[in-house]
């Protein structure tokens, strides 16, 4: 079901389609591609995703980690906060972002209420052409923190309990952290943050839902951009050679955490 | 201790103690109580007093009886089916299904379904339909910029045939009732067409040669709402006064407009004006009410962007310098916010206010100041022009309908004569003559005059109704709101979309 979507893509991708000529569809090879390594819109929104991709993974990793080494002890209701926290990875995107687009709202949004409460000068954060970028990724570590901190947890809770036991003797918490329990979760956390990275790097629904890639352009990333070609300016052709620049984008980025992976097993 | 008892101690040991559960169970207790109170005390809490101004006369509603004239039977049909409808979630097309749609039901025995969907993503739910050659719907309502695009591509039903058929169209349907921008703009397309004046030979060239592809669902037209408790308050008409040397009186120029804007904006709690800067369509709207009322165009005759002249640019210019009197947050603002801020007191002046939304601002369950708001007519420009938004809907047949007849007899009964004076009186938008000009319809709105003279100041080209238009606005609006938000000057802003827009009439096939 899912290669014959992937085949047409990629064949319609070296045509020049376009859904409002409907007697339209020639053969023109690489042009797409061509037009899209000369288009400084699509380089762009490519830059922003590489941004978005960089800050947005390493503050889950972070975070995550710094999560699933709390987590990493029986407490009361233990068990019950865990399950709380992986709650916004379950939610859908676009909701989270529609939440967030009105907890923003400048004149009705919560978190200018409590600023305001603070006596700390509002924001109008989706207007802001400084802060809607930030406003956007603070949205998407509260939905994916969770994601990077249920892999990382069990990671933890894997790792065999007599290295800890021998370095908790003469070593401080740091250092048992740094020289044991790291070197031991070096595949668990290459692989979080590779399935993490693939996903950031084609985020839709959730700038979408909160910007549409507004303010101006500070948050078209190529997804949004690859939908509006598509589908507002419905060059299809265009879009599915866009899409698949992408792919070879994300497989290029993802090839050495693989490769090290294998090498590792 | 033997096996067995160890066995026991073991078993002893798993289990969760239960003191400790106890102890979990009164904490979690605790924990939703705190909830189930929380939740009741915001239940019951009062809501938000209404804005009273001291001092200023109320009128009380006068409530009169209209008699509505009786809706024609609608054309006989054996079919007992459903027509399904994919409509935009405004306002006249929720009286369609609620107010309409059972008596046609009871009338005929045919069901007719609306499928709303949100205006900002009613374009791709249509076109990808549309585009697949899908029967899902048998009338779309379209916007007036996009039946260029679905005409020339052969997604809707040219309509002559049904209009000349007598055994389809009622005798009294009289097309030519409509206005006659209103009909171009709402049902007609050809590039033959496009532009053409007077707008009377417009329509008798597209009955004649088959132009006609829509009927008019609702027609838009634009002004300015304003507060008359501020504007006519006369401590504020002397400090006016005083401040810029005239009376305190609704805009008759963009100039006027600024300065108004300007005395009433005393944030947090009044702003001067409202502005329309979401990344949309609506944006672009503004901006084409600007650059017409600066005297600019869109298109050159041969098809050249020329908004990016030097009209275009000041008019654009002097809308961003009005942000600055706007609520803050105005890269999230449509006309959905816009009416809202109107509706809770905060803005003096609110620019391009559209009929079909007009009446939530004066509507006592969703307007905090509604006996304050009073509409006029659309300032003009530096060099005198005035223009008023142009926008509405027309219903369309879906071309790859299965019951294309049947949709036919549905909108020919819908937009009959009786049912325009009935959705008239339900909602200010009127699309015929026969309605605009009888006298009751300016008893029942009390900005009636503002609503027929924007007809006048408008033309059915306002959004510029060619196939490439959704397109248009797609590269237009961000660098709108670029230059809007000070991202951009307005020149770099327009001369950036005025290239790429070249490109896509280029690739249409526009420069030959």
């Amino acid at each position: 079901m899912g290669i014959y979507p992937l085949i047409n893509s990629l064949y319609i991708s070296f045509f020049d389609w376009n859904i409002k000529y409907p007697g339209r569809f020639n053969f023109i090879g690489l042009e797409n591609y061509l037009d899209a390594v000369r288009d400084p819109i699509f380089l762009a929104s490519l830059v922003r995703s590489f941004i978005w991709t960089a800050t947005s993974v390493s503050v889950e990793l972070v975070l995550g980690l710094a999560l699933a080494l709390l987590f990493n002890r029986e407490f009361r209701v233990a068990g019950f906060a865990r399950v709380l926290l992986l709650t916004p990875m379950i939610i859908s995107p676009i909701a989270v972002g529609i939440s967030f687009k009105y907890m923003y709202n400048e004149q009705f949004g919560v978190i200018n209420f409590i600023m305001k409460l603070m006596q700390i000068p509002t924001k109008a954060w989706l207007s802001d052409v400084n802060a809607a970028f930030v406003a956007c990724l603070v949205a998407d570590v509260w939905q994916w923190t969770p994601f990077m901190f249920l892999i990382l947890f069990a990671g933890l809770q894997s790792l065999p309990k007599e290295p800890l036991e021998a370095a908790r003797i003469d070593a401080t918490g740091w250092q048992t952290f740094r020289y044991v329990i790291l070197p031991m979760m070096k595949r668990v956390i290459m692989i979080a943050t590779l399935l993490r990275l693939i996903d950031a790097f084609k985020l839709f629904d959730l700038v979408f839902a909160m910007t549409h890639g507004g303010p101006g352009m500070v948050t078209e990333l190529i997804s949004v951009y690859i939908w509006r070609n598509g589908f507002r300016y419905l060059r299809m052709s265009y879009a599915s050679a866009l899409s698949y620049m992408l792919l070879i984008i994300v497989t290029v980025i993802s090839m050495p955490f693989i490769r090290q992976l294998t090498r590792e097993a | 201790m033997g096996k067995l008892d160890e066995n026991k101690e073991d078993v002893k040991r798993l289990d969760p103690p239960a003191e400790e559960r106890r102890k979990y169970l009164k904490t979690v207790g605790a924990l939703v109580a705190g909830l189930a109170i929380g939740g009741a005390a915001g239940w019951l809490s009062k809501p938000a007093e209404r804005v009273e101004v001291p001092g200023v006369t109320v009128t009380e509603r006068v409530t009169e009886t209209v008699t509505v004239p009786i809706t024609p039977t609608p054309t006989p049909t054996p079919w007992k089916g459903v027509l399904r409808v994919v409509a935009p979630d405004w306002r006249p097309h929720r009286l369609f299904a609620e107010y309409f749609n059972p008596e046609y039901e009871a009338k005929t025995g045919v069901k007719v379904e609306y499928d709303f969907v949100p205006f900002l993503h009613l374009y791709e739910k249509e076109v990808a339909e549309l585009a697949a050659g899908g029967s899902t719907y048998d009338i779309i309502i379209t916007d007036i910029c996009w039946f260029g695009e679905y005409a020339e591509a052969g997604w809707i039903e040219p309509l002559k045939k049904y209009l000349d058929d007598p055994k389809l169209t009622p005798p009294d349907f009289d097309i030519r009732d409509f206005h006659p921008p209103v009909l171009i703009g709402l049902g007609c397309w050809n590039r033959e067409i496009y532009g053409m004046l007077p707008y009377e030979k417009a329509v008798d060239t597209s009955l004649e040669k088959g132009y006609l592809f829509g009927i008019p669902a609702d027609f838009n037209v634009g002004w300015i709402n304003y507060r008359s408790d501020l504007l006519e308050d006369p401590r504020e008409k002397e400090a006016f006064e005083k401040q810029y040397g005239y009376e305190l009186v609704p805009p008759d120029t963009f100039e006027q407009y600024r300065d108004i804007a300007e005395f009433f904006y005393r944030p947090p709690d009044l702003y001067g004006t409202t502005i329309l800067g979401v990344r949309g369509d609506y944006t672009t709207q503004a901006f084409l009410t600007m650059l017409y009322t600066w005297g600019g165009d869109f298109f050159d005759p041969n098809w050249e962007p020329i908004f990016n002249s030097p009209e275009g640019v000041d008019a654009w210019d002097f809308y961003c310098s009005l942000a600055k009197f706007a609520p803050p947050g105005i890269a999230e603002h449509g006309y959905a916010e816009n009416i809202s801020q109107m509706c809770e007191g905060i803005v003096a002046l609110q620019f391009q206010d559209i009929n079909c939304i007009a009446e939530i601002a004066r509507d006592p369950e969703t307007s905090k100041v509604w006996r304050f708001v009073d509409a006029y007519t659309m300032p003009a420009g530096p060099r005198g022009h005035r223009c008023s938004h142009s926008g509405g809907f027309g219903l369309a047949i879906n071309a790859f309908s299965k019951h294309k007849e049947e949709a036919w007899k549905y909108l020919a009964w819908l937009r009959n004569k009786p049912n325009e004076f009935k959705l008239a009186m339900l909602q200010p938008t009127v699309c015929r003559k026969s309605v605009s000009e009888d006298p009751i319809f300016a008893k029942r709105y009390r900005y009636a005059d503002v609503l027929i003279e924007g007809i006048g100041l408008g033309k059915p080209e306002y959004r510029p109704r060619i196939a490439q238009y959704p397109e248009i606005t797609e590269i237009l609006a961000p660098e709108l709101q670029a230059a809007l938000l000070g991202e951009k000057t307005s020149q770099e802003a327009l001369d950036v979309a005025a290239v790429s827009i070249r490109k896509g009439m280029e690739e249409a096939g526009y420069y030959k």
